[in-house]
């Protein structure tokens, strides 16, 4: 059932236009988040070039089909899908008339791609003076390494994201999902959201570049000084923390069942020792003081799981909840799916999909009270094609089905 | 100053270090953000570690780090005469970030519906570990918590071990952007229709929301995913992707079809020349590898020589001579290799500010995104307690010198 509320609770991006060439990770996730909030974002997408998401697992009912990718369902909500063959002798002259129509076009193919197709930011311009265009890359538009070819993870490595994270007796590690691909997108729309105030006040477009690789280090700064202010390179330290005590996660009652304890002041390290019953530690010379209790870490967190491992987690972290301590049993997906806070504020709904039928979608993590997200399922490969030619494009129906015989909707 | 893109807003800024990157990026965008920290300084200005390894409150790294760009003010929230004040900024403030435990703004009447009501163009961002409303909203948290809470930390690390968090604060800068990008949308709102709004944002479901590849196979297919260290699933097999080399760690994994191919041919050619075990030569149309459909005895035997040919080479090596083949690989790099990365120096990507308080400059990353119209760099290093109170309240509220002494006695700045 369709939660929204009424068509008179207008959208936080009603009317603004967006010409989405991005594919694969972090484009598509951006626009999403345009479309929930109610910009009419087309995918301009070809079979002939087809987006990888789209054949990404898991497929409904495990048939690998274009129309059935769960992880393209998740990553296209709102979105329109209109098809268009670039390659096409006409492709280019219609890629052009989606600029003149839209106010923002995004795009994150390989480096000099949009300039080779004519389609670079000084085409865009001369198309429609005020466009905004944002690139979304690895390593950004410029420099030695603007030809880099890489993924999400890549600049986790790069950005010394990888290195910090694990622990400090093994290699590196990288969290299967890609932190670039995440933030990324974020900070495109943060930037595409300051571009439109810009383009208000002076009545100017632009170009927005952003690289993965720089966004990600902006989250390692912390890294970075301790090493220009004191010289100190740091390494990953599993899950310790540089200002608190215990920090990590805890073995509990079960099979690989796991709960995270946080002590970050010392009114939450006194709580903590209540609630274990273990006053005796308050005075104990080797945890008086959070720098005493990272001196002898290995010893308490021995302590403390010797305490957790005969609870059940969700039991520990409740007891640590009530007493102040932060606090979180290390839940899988789907405990995450069922947890009663995740439902409460309906961060998941459901939605008809035309081929994957009902399907559970994630909505947008912030919620904006007076204009809450409008979450529609991703659209089928080219659903959209005569709404967006006839209805956005303006074309007269007999040069839509003219253009759809000579095959540029492919 | 330079034209900024945001340039000509304000907002007040009340949150703890669990919040400071917001109005950070705000602030790089031209926002004139004033944080408000109570008298005497925030005590997030004690955790270390600090320059030159220094416990003074002026010398922590987070507070540095996190605040560059913003003006700062020293405010008793909880006297009366302190909450007078905020009320009056708030008239001439165009947002509010906020991380107190809900509950907390309305106790001292400084909650949404009561700042609305001095200007109702006014955005209030509230970043909580588990947002506004719920069962759970009243809880601590934190970035360790955000990871478990959301199915993220479940799925890194190596089965023989707990869970392991990534680096730093990484789920709570996530959440700090969801909580910008929340507030320049209400912003694009506000301008259309001259009306404010609530922002609220749960670390928790920001985190939730990357969960995307746990999610889908328990969603579509009831499948639940295992860690698997520094292997990660793809199909039948978790397929390895750091590698060991002569001097350090690669990320670099054999992707699939046409996109893979020129980087999985150009590898097993390198593998040649060097003279190594190469079972990937017999892997003949590349343009058709399917990932999905690889088995373990294939997996075992491939990844055996591919372990050896990287232990044979050096980061540097990997890079320069890597990128030239187009191996699709990428050095793990450690800090100080990213403060010298040529990539990063050609994009002018680091900032050096002035402290002269500290008699030294010292090195930021610079921008979040570049734009060709303005500049997008922090400019401003971090303020120091209560240093621009006479400017905020003489310039801004129009206080006299005498008020302005007078509030400071009474403790209320």
């Amino acid at each position: 059932m369709d939660k929204d509320l009424s068509q008179s609770i207008s959208s936080a991006l009603e009317g603004l236009k967006v010409a989405d060439f991005s594919w694969v990770g972090a484009g598509p996730r951006a626009t999403r988040d345009l479309a929930d909030h109610g910009a009419l974002v087309v995918k301009i997408e070809s079979s002939k070039r087809i987006d990888l998401t789209r054949l990404s697992p898991p497929f409904k009912d495990g048939i690998m089909d274009p129309n059935r990718s769960g992880f393209f369902a998740h990553s296209n909500t709102s979105k329109y899908s209109a098809t268009l063959n670039l390659k096409h002798p006409k492709g280019i002259e219609l890629a052009k008339r989606f600029v003149q129509w839209a106010d923002v076009v995004v795009e994150n193919f390989g480096q000099g791609a949009m300039d080779r197709m004519g389609l670079g930011y000084d085409d865009l311009k001369k198309i429609k003076d005020d466009i905004i265009m944002v690139s979304v890359s690895i390593t950004g538009r410029s420099g030695p390494l603007a030809d880099f070819v890489g993924y999400g993870n890549s600049a986790a490595a790069l950005s010394g994201h990888a290195h910090l994270t694990g622990w400090p007796d093994r290699g590196p590690l990288i969290p299967p999902i890609a932190f670039g691909d995440v933030i990324t997108p974020l900070f495109a729309v943060i930037a595409i959201m300051a571009a439109l105030e810009h383009k208000r006040k002076t009545g100017k477009g632009q170009h927005i570049d952003l690289s993965q690789f720089e966004t990600m280090c902006q989250f390692i700064t912390p890294a970075f000084l301790d090493y220009s202010a004191n010289g100190t390179v740091q390494m990953r330290m599993g899950n310790r923390h540089a200002w608190a005590s215990p920090h990590g996660a805890f073995p509990c009652k079960g099979e690989d069942s796991w709960c995270t304890i946080a002590v970050f002041n010392e009114d939450q390290w006194v709580s903590l020792c209540n609630t274990i019953e273990r006053t005796d530690l308050i005075n104990d010379s080797r945890f008086r003081t959070l720098q005493d209790r990272k001196n002898n870490e290995e010893a308490l967190e021995s302590i403390l799981a010797d305490w957790t491992s005969t609870r059940p987690k969700e039991k520990v972290m409740e007891r640590m909840l009530d007493a102040g301590v932060p606090a979180g049993a290390v839940r899988d997906a789907r405990e995450v799916m069922e947890c009663p806070q995740i439902r409460e504020r309906e961060l998941y709904i459901k939605r008809e999909h035309p081929v994957i039928g009902l399907c559970t979608h994630p909505t947008p993590p912030m919620k904006l009270s007076d204009t809450p997200p409008r979450v529609r399922p991703a659209p089928c490969l080219g659903e959209h094609n005569h709404y967006v030619y006839t209805e956005l494009l303006g074309m007269s129906d007999e040069e839509f089905v003219g253009l759809m015989n000579e095959g540029i909707f492919e | 100053m330079t034209n900024r893109l945001l340039q000509g807003f304000r907002a007040l800024d009340m949150t703890d270090e669990k919040g400071f990157v917001c109005g950070k990026v705000l602030a790089a965008m031209g926002v004139d953000v004033i944080k408000v920290e109570r008298p005497g300084g925030d005590s997030s200005r004690n955790i270390p570690p600090f320059v030159d390894n220094d416990p003074d409150p002026e010398k922590c790294l987070l507070w540095l780090i996190y605040n560059t760009d913003k003006r700062g003010i020293t405010l008793n929230l909880e006297t009366a005469k302190g909450q007078d004040l905020f009320k009056e900024l708030v008239k001439v403030s165009d947002f509010i970030i906020e991380s107190f435990t809900p509950g907390y703004l309305e106790s001292i009447g400084l909650d949404y519906d009561a700042l609305s009501r001095l200007n109702r163009r006014i955005i209030m961002t509230s970043l909580t570990p588990f947002g506004q409303k719920g069962p759970y909203s009243r809880f601590k948290g934190g970035e360790l918590i955000a990871s478990a809470m959301s199915g993220v930390l479940l799925s890194n690390g190596y089965a023989d071990r707990a869970p392991v968090k990534e680096a730093l604060d990484a789920n709570y800068f996530h959440a700090n952007g969801a909580a910008v990008l929340g507030s320049v949308m209400a912003h694009y709102h506000r301008e259309a229709t001259g009306e404010g709004q609530q922002v609220d944002v749960s670390a928790q479901e920001v985190s939730a929301s990357r969960n995307t590849n746990n999610i889908l196979p328990y969603l579509f297919d009831k499948r639940m995913l295992k860690r698997s260290g520094d292997c990660q699933w793809l199909g039948l097999n978790p397929a390895r992707w750091i590698w060991e080399c002569k001097d350090g760690y690669v990320w670099h994994n054999l992707m699939g079809g046409k996109v893979g191919a020129p980087a999985n041919r150009a590898l097993s050619q390198w593998m040649d020349e060097d003279g190594i075990e190469n079972p990937l030569r017999e892997i003949k149309d590349w343009n058709t590898f399917d990932r999905s459909t690889v088995t373990m005895e294939e997996k075992t035997v491939r990844e055996k020589a591919i372990a050896e040919f990287f232990l044979r080479h050096t980061k540097k090596e990997l890079d320069t001579e890597g990128r030239r083949r187009g191996i699709n690989a990428a050095v793990a790099n450690t800090p100080d290799e990213v403060v010298e990365h040529p990539q990063l120096k050609a994009r002018n990507y680091w900032v050096e500010l002035e402290h002269a308080e500290l008699g030294r400059s010292m090195q930021y990353p610079g921008h979040f995104f570049l734009s060709t119209e303005t500049t997008t760099k922090i400019q401003r290093r971090a303020p120091l307690v209560g240093e621009h109170n006479k400017a905020v309240y003489q310039e801004l509220l129009g206080l006299s010198d005498s008020e302005v002494e007078e509030l400071k006695d009474n403790g209320v700045i």
